[in-house]
């Protein structure tokens, strides 16, 4: 079995520390010894850790007043960004900010649209293009009462439509 | 003006209406407009289409007949 190659140690760094061979204290986090454990799991464990070190985080480090206000400044002069590609609106109202309508109940339901069912919608067009003769034929001598009806209902239905289009 | 004639648009329209309904405007006028070769045709199809036959329809007008026929209160 071929042994693994003893890693290149980090010459740079000072004194005892030029030995790490983890790259340094600026690339890896440090490793955290395990205790505790039976005896020679610990040894298993550090073992196993210092075999894929951690990338170090990156600190932040706290802004001073002078950049805190700097940075609002530059919030406030960048312009007002148009709604993304998910469509939501630039300046959405805030979750705990106050009520738009403060006088509607927050369970009140949206107003329904009217509904219009589209074979009636179809039927009032065709039969607002044939109801001057419809309604002409109704006078011819002799025309049965079931078609006086029906043109009738027609002519309701018609009224209805328009009157609902006009809301 | 003429007299209600069997088989004419108008006809068809009031056979159709009430075998199909008046809710079916829809339906009832393009029906109405197929030259039928006569009523007889235009009723077996009815017939075909509903299960029976277009409803017989009174003679003419009920209503002014009924108001000819009312009595004269003297």
């Amino acid at each position: 079995m071929p042994q693994a190659q003893k890693p290149a140690t980090t010459p740079s760094l000072p004194g005892a520390l030029s030995t790490r061979t983890d790259g340094g204290i600026a690339s890896k986090q440090a490793m955290t010894k395990m205790t505790g454990m039976p005896y020679g799991q610990n040894q298993d464990y550090n073992q196993i850790e210092a075999s894929a070190p951690m990338a170090k985080a990156e600190q932040s480090k706290p802004m001073s007043p002078t950049q805190i206000a700097g940075a609002a400044q530059q919030g406030q002069q960048q312009p007002q960004q148009p709604a993304g590609p998910t469509g939501m609106p630039a300046n959405l109202p805030s979750l705990t900010g106050p009520s738009t309508r403060p006088n509607e109940h927050v369970t009140t339901p949206a107003q329904p649209q009217p509904q219009v069912d589209p074979r009636l919608q179809e039927n009032a067009d065709l039969v607002q293009r044939y109801m001057p003769d419809l309604m002409a034929a109704t006078q011819i001598p002799g025309a049965p009462d079931s078609y006086r009806a029906f043109v009738n209902h027609l002519y309701n239905q018609t009224q209805l439509m328009s009157q609902s289009g006009n809301q | 003006m003429s007299q209600w004639v069997a088989g004419t648009l108008f006809d068809n329209i009031d056979k159709f209406a009430t075998a199909l309904g008046y809710d079916n405007a829809g339906v009832i006028l393009p029906l109405s407009t197929i030259p039928w070769q006569s009523p007889t045709d235009r009723d077996a199809f009815i017939n075909m289409l509903t299960g029976q036959p277009p409803v017989a329809m009174p003679d003419n007008n009920m209503l002014s007949k009924i108001s000819q026929k009312a009595p004269v209160k003297k």
